[in-house]
């Protein structure tokens, strides 16, 4: 299993990367359909969808700036939220106790390691802080189209990156404190 | 003998907004300091100032230094949420971390993560991650991830936050112990009680009692002055 794990994410790895660079877009669609296919086994439950709202959110974003800064939009939102999927779902299946068996500490690989343990630990708690405040405006907003809908969301995104920002600062503070963020 | 902790004339301010006016303390070896003070009374704030994560007004020695924030194996701070101090994909990987990065050699710091886990009643975990963990356990995996370095002081930011009666019950058995300095900031008084001999209260970021845990958290007026009750 954990071979396959490994290989799994690295395909995806170079998915993400492929993504990042192909302007053909068949490729870039391949990418998406195998990121998705592997989503659909690696996370599960309706709030694992819930958590592509700000990626999607912010690739909208993203379109609707360059359609109206030069009246077309380039194909770098579609790869953002490729790459973003890929790399997710890389995360995801990654044998991260394996990893870290494997990179000890002075290793070459021992810092690469800690800081992708670092940057998955925060994609987690960035899912969590989401599924949370999403879930909050859900409550607060019956049609979810209907009046002030909109505004909700806009400020339940707000809600999401100040709450991220906190935990973001104490989880620094706490491994500073640790020796770890020097 | 020196003061483990001495605190003086201590202010701080977010942005343009007070926080701390003028706090004076100190602790001595071996005493279990609480600070108890309503929400957002300043209780983190001198917290955070101690381990030197806030850089405020006027003067803090810990252990004889002044703190900067960075590594220091004689401080172990517990944070209120665990998920801030605890992320590797084993709860031993968690502990064994920054003796490691200290230099120590892996089994070394593996049996002595072993130990703290056994000792906080977490044998059992130290192959989980804790985020699969319950709260109770998450919040002793944190107390297990300070104590691993065997600091000489204990910093302790509303441990009891969010925990059911039953956890609560274990970390105060816990605490008693542990046979070092603590300090420990927090509105449950009961808990209070229980883990320290002396109380400061907080009002606005200004102490306004400092005396023996019996006496000041019996003191109805002064918990209300301090909406503590």
């Amino acid at each position: 299993m954990i071979p396959l794990r490994y290989l799994t994410g690295g395909v995806l790895l170079g998915m993400a990367v492929v993504a990042s660079v192909t302007r053909e877009p068949a490729v870039l669609a391949a990418c998406l359909a195998v990121a998705l296919l592997v989503r659909r086994f690696a996370f599960h439950g309706r709030t694992a969808w819930l958590s592509l709202v700000p990626i999607v959110t912010f690739a909208a974003g993203l379109a609707l700036l360059e359609q109206l800064s030069r009246g077309a939009v380039s194909w770098l939102p579609a790869r953002t939220i490729v790459v973003f999927l890929s790399l997710t779902a890389a995360a995801r299946l990654w044998p991260w106790a394996d990893l870290l068996d494997r990179a000890r500490p002075g290793s070459v690989l021992w810092t690469p390691v800690l800081f992708a343990l670092v940057t998955h630990h925060f994609v987690g708690i960035l899912g969590t802080e989401t599924v949370r405040v999403l879930r909050a405006r859900s409550l607060r907003v019956s049609h979810r189209f209907g009046p002030g809908a909109f505004r909700a969301l806009s400020w339940a995104l707000v809600g999401i990156v100040m709450r991220c920002w906190v935990r973001a600062e104490r989880f620094y503070a706490a491994q500073r404190l640790r020796g770890l963020a020097t | 003998m020196n003061p483990v902790v001495e605190v003086s004339g201590l202010s701080f301010a977010f942005d343009d907004v007070p926080v701390l006016h003028e706090v004076d303390f100190s602790v001595h070896a071996g005493e279990r300091v609480g600070i108890a003070g309503a929400n957002g009374a300043g209780k983190s704030t001198v917290l955070w100032c101690l381990l030197g994560l806030l850089k405020g007004k006027g003067q803090i020695r810990v252990l004889g230094r002044r703190p900067t924030g960075e590594g220091n194996t004689a401080i172990g701070a517990v944070f209120q949420n665990p998920e801030d101090q605890l992320f590797m994909p084993r709860l031993i990987d968690d502990l064994t971390l920054p003796l490691v990065n200290q230099g120590i050699p892996l089994a070394e710091a593996t049996s002595r993560a072993e130990a703290t886990l056994g000792s906080l009643g977490l044998g059992f975990a130290a192959g989980r991650p804790a985020a699969r963990l319950s709260l109770g356990e998450r919040k002793r995996a944190a107390l297990a991830a300070a104590l691993v370095t065997s600091p000489h002081l204990i910093v302790l930011d509303e441990p009891t936050a969010e925990l059911d009666g039953g956890s609560v019950r274990r970390l105060v058995e816990l605490l008693n112990r542990l046979p070092l300095t603590l300090i420990v900031a927090s509105h449950d008084l009961e808990f209070l009680q229980a883990v320290t001999s002396r109380v400061l209260i907080l009002v606005d970021g200004r102490i306004v009692a400092d005396g023996p845990g019996t006496t000041l958290l019996a003191d109805r007026a002064l918990l209300e002055r301090a909406g503590l009750i």
